[in-house]
């Protein structure tokens, strides 16, 4: 079950780079001189993110499981992780 | 994206807000206590182990011990009897029965369920501990061995409060928690586009509220499962059966656990020899694939009994299996069922599936650290939740006492539960009650709490406060688990009891990551009066 956590980690890198171009995230946190990826973009970075999962249903429920858990809660230490703690400059509120 | 109407989606945080609010403490204790019930085995293994490693499942080569066993139990106790591994590797063995009914005339009351329970080392096939007496004596026994781990079980399952209510409470709280999930996926407008979106750098309110709604929005479909399968648990037994047996069945309970479970083997008058434990575990093992966990029979030695093996999870299973064995002939009879029926059913397999998504038990470590996470999430909503909700109405002064409630118990829980180790500790050395010190210690970290949150000025310092002992209890307690008798990391490693060094290495962690939120987090002086916490910068967590 092991390969389900790392294939969780395979995810967690598009998941990511996801998070760093998000567009919502850079206009709120003033950063709007980085570009934001573009939609087509970030529809390729969430099918790369889930095709791990894809893949494991292939291998067995639990793995699934264990992957859609693990998926998940690191989504969530991603966002707090690029959460802006200072706005880069005045910014408004979105 | 949902689209609401504005009064509807007014009337619907209303519920969301409301549904928390009013039972959000118990709710965040439930979640709380059920996240680290996730590593109850460990927990075990960790607070209460023997001198040798455990090992998974049921050891082989105790078919001579428990038949000896068996011969010198009261015949009257031998009506049923279970085998199953409990705290560091001890083997349970517990035979049960009927006394004679009360001889008092006239009376009603039912014969009491009297038993004898062996605890046995599992590596040296020794008793190491025999108690007799009623049902209340054996579980109270049993509760001893596996003492901590049972305190935050008993916690989660019915808060402590007596059956049934507190499964009651517990299963209302899980129907709370669906009904907040629901209306939180209704309400919140951007599910996607905000999906990264947490404005830390903006004034307290927006931060808290993205605080928990990003936290609730990656984990609401584990949110509305978990809610789901414990107020399934909750209410199954305490509720479900007993109405189903009023219904269906005219109130015979007996007739509706037979419908429900499968009908008891029809036993015969005259004694057989049970047969050999070993040779019925092995095949157990080689029909399933994985080594039985728990083995119950009834009416040991006689004939036409039965005993049924349960074995965990497969590997890359959800479930595991249950093959029945004749006791006399040790012959293989059926594979049954795990919960419902003795035929393979719809409803079984729905059934049997409640356990591994409520308890993340099915693939051992693998599985429990990711349900330990998705725990840890589910409170970490419930507690920005109620945050979220006294922040917004800081300006009344209810609300105000009802935030500091919400910090006493928010960091108060967290610390009281990293002390209660000291008590099972301290008591399991000295020889004292183990439940008592728990309950003792545990109540001193709740009144610890309680005057942190009366006395400190700000609600920042409630948790700067509550944190920072919570980090120095978790600091402690490896330093205390050796000083009271156990064992040390060389002695453990060189003996493969790899549990005890980690468990202490995760509290280790654990002091560690309150210590940064104690450096790294909000500060007291961020926040200077606690009228200003609604419009000052204030972490959530």
């Amino acid at each position: 079950m092991s390969l389900a956590w790392l294939l969780a980690l395979l995810s967690a890198l598009p998941l990511a780079w996801l998070a760093w171009g998000d567009p919502k995230r850079l206009r709120v946190s003033g950063q709007r001189q980085r570009k934001a990826h573009a939609p087509k973009t970030r529809a390729l970075l969430a099918t790369t993110a889930l095709l791990p999962g894809v893949v494991l249903l292939f291998h067995s429920a639990a793995a699934v499981l264990i992957w859609l858990g693990a998926v998940t809660t690191m989504g969530w230490a991603i966002s707090e992780a690029f959460a802006p703690r200072r706005p880069a400059r005045p910014a408004n509120e979105d | 994206m949902i689209t609401l109407s504005q009064e509807r989606t007014k009337h619907l945080l209303s519920i969301h807000g409301w549904s928390g609010v009013l039972l959000g403490l118990l709710l965040y204790a439930v979640i709380c206590t059920g996240t680290v019930a996730v590593f109850s085995t460990e927990i075990g293994d960790w607070s209460n182990p023997l001198d040798t490693p455990s090992e998974a499942g049921l050891p082989s080569g105790i078919n001579t011990l428990v038949q000896t066993l068996a011969d010198q139990v009261d015949p009257a106790y031998r009506e049923e009897f279970f085998l199953f591994s409990s705290a560091g590797g001890r083997l349970m063995l517990q035979f049960e029965g009927h006394q004679p009914a009360s001889a008092t005339p006239g009376s009603s009351e039912p014969a009491p369920h009297y038993g004898v329970l062996y605890a046995i080392d599992s590596n040296r096939l020794q008793v190491i501990n025999r108690v007799e007496g009623p049902e209340e004596v054996l579980d109270k026994a049993r509760h001893v061995t596996d003492a901590l781990a049972d305190f935050f079980v008993e916690l989660h399952v019915r808060l402590h409060i007596p059956s049934p209510w507190g499964l009651f409470v517990t299963g209302v709280l899980g129907l709370i928690m669906m009904v907040a999930a629901i209306t939180g996926f209704l309400v919140h407008r951007h599910l996607i586009r905000e999906l990264f979106t947490i404005r830390r750098h903006k004034d307290g309110l927006l931060r808290a509220r993205d605080a928990h709604v990003i936290a609730g929005t990656w984990t609401l479909p584990f949110a509305f499962v978990l809610a789901f399968t414990g107020s399934f648990f909750s209410f199954a037994t305490s509720l479900g059966l007993p109405a189903m047996a009023m219904v269906v069945f005219e109130g015979d309970q007996d007739r509706a656990l037979a419908e429900v479970f499968g009908e008891p083997a029809t036993i015969e008058d005259r004694d057989a020899p049970v047969a050999n434990l070993d040779a019925i575990l092995n095949d157990a093992e080689q029909r399933t694939g994985v080594r039985p966990n728990f083995v119950v029979g009834g009416h040991w030695g006689k004939a036409g009994a039965e005993i049924r093996v349960f074995t965990p999870a497969r590997e890359g299973m959800l479930t595991g299996r249950s093959p029945v064995y004749a006791a006399e002939t040790g012959q293989f009879l059926r594979d049954q069922p795990v919960l419902v029926g003795q035929q393979p059913s719809a409803g079984n397999t729905v059934a049997a599936l409640m356990a591994p998504l409520h308890f993340g038990h099915f693939a051992g470590l693998a599985s429990k650290a990711a349900w330990f996470a998705l725990g840890f999430a589910g409170a970490y909503v419930a507690l920005t939740g109620l945050l979220l909700w006294t922040q917004r109405r800081a300006a009344q002064p209810v609300w105000q006492r009802m935030a500091r409630v919400v910090h006493w118990v928010g960091y108060g829980l967290p610390l009281s539960m990293a002390m209660t180790p000291y008590g099972t500790f301290v008591a399991q050395a000295n020889g004292w009650s183990v439940l008592s010190a728990q309950w003792w210690v545990f109540g001193c970290g709740v009144l610890v709490s309680l005057f942190i949150a009366c006395l400190a000025r700000t609600s920042l310092h409630i948790r700067r406060y509550t944190v920072a002992l919570t980090g120095l209890a978790l600091l402690g307690l490896p330093a205390v688990r050796m000083i009271t008798g156990g064992p040390g990391w060389a002695d453990a490693l060189s003996t493969g009891r790899t549990g005890i060094a980690a468990g202490d290495l995760v509290m280790l962690s654990g002091a560690l990551a309150c210590g940064l939120l104690c450096r790294f987090g909000a500060r007291p002086a961020d926040q200077r009066s606690p009228v200003r916490a609604a419009s000052t910068p204030e972490a959530v967590v």
